[in-house]
């Protein structure tokens, strides 16, 4: 009985180790591709906290230099509406897709804490 | 070189042939207004006008490369002869009574506005398919 207690714990065990490197997996391929958005090097950290935040941070970015295009085209440093229009396009996309990574990495999360241990 | 640019190419390129055919349609649109211009500062009638474009040159991974289009230059035509006409009360008119008006032919303007306005449609349409093609690929991630 005893032994089995404890074979089934070592399987446990060696399942959790498992979703633990599904999950780090997705996370260095979602952090390749959130890499690839900024052109910025990888962080090294596999923390998900600070990934998140750099993530929301980058976000941010994004979202104002995206905010500052129309008033560019009002005051005249632009003058093409279609420039406005491809710049922001370019920017809602970029948005879209750390937005999808960041549902994904957070998808990844609820899995793990959802596990029963 | 962020890394996105690479997916944002051919939309840049779309938006380079919407800017150049958007200048190709301006120069048109000075040569249909100038249609009957017979003073110029440079003395005698207006000379139609016509819009150059060059590829933009790009350097991308060491190797040059063409990425879009520009309108780079606006020439004169000084082939095509100007529109002589007789009007002896035009204060234009020479000593034979001639007027000498531009060398515009409005309609073949107009054929040509046409072709830019086609020539920025198709670019928009690119353009159109791109967004498209980036936002059925973010489909994937869901």
């Amino acid at each position: 009985m005893v032994d089995r207690i404890g074979k089934e714990t070592a399987i446990a065990r060696e399942a959790m180790r498992a979703a633990q490197r599904m999950v780090d997996e997705r996370e260095a391929s979602t952090r390749s591709i959130a890499s690839a958005i900024e052109g910025a090097p990888a962080p090294r950290a596999a923390d998900f906290e600070p990934m998140l935040a750099a993530g929301v941070e980058r976000l941010d970015r994004q979202v104002n230099s995206a905010e500052s295009l129309p008033i560019d085209l009002l005051t005249g440093k632009v003058d093409d509406f279609h420039e406005i229009a491809v710049q922001l396009k370019n920017a809602e996309l970029s948005f879209k897709f750390a937005m999808e990574i960041r549902n994904k990495l957070i998808d990844a999360y609820r899995e793990v804490m959802r596990m029963s241990v | 070189m962020d890394g996105t640019n690479g997916f944002f190419t051919g939309m840049r390129i779309c938006a380079s042939g919407l800017t150049a055919e958007r200048e190709r349609m301006d120069v048109i649109a000075e040569n249909l207004a100038n249609a009957r211009t017979t003073r110029t500062p440079d003395g005698g009638p207006y000379r139609r006008k016509i819009v150059l474009f060059e590829p933009i040159l790009a350097e991308v991974e060491g190797e040059e490369r063409t990425q879009g289009v520009k309108a780079t230059h606006v020439g004169v035509d000084r082939v095509t002869d100007f529109e002589r006409v007789l009007d002896p009360g035009h204060p234009d008119a020479g000593p034979d009574g001639m007027v000498v008006y531009p060398n515009v032919n409005t309609v073949m303007e107009m054929s040509d506005l046409i072709t830019a306005m086609r020539a920025y449609e198709a670019n928009l349409t690119a353009q159109e398919n791109f967004v498209r093609m980036a936002e059925r690929a973010l489909d994937l991630l869901r």
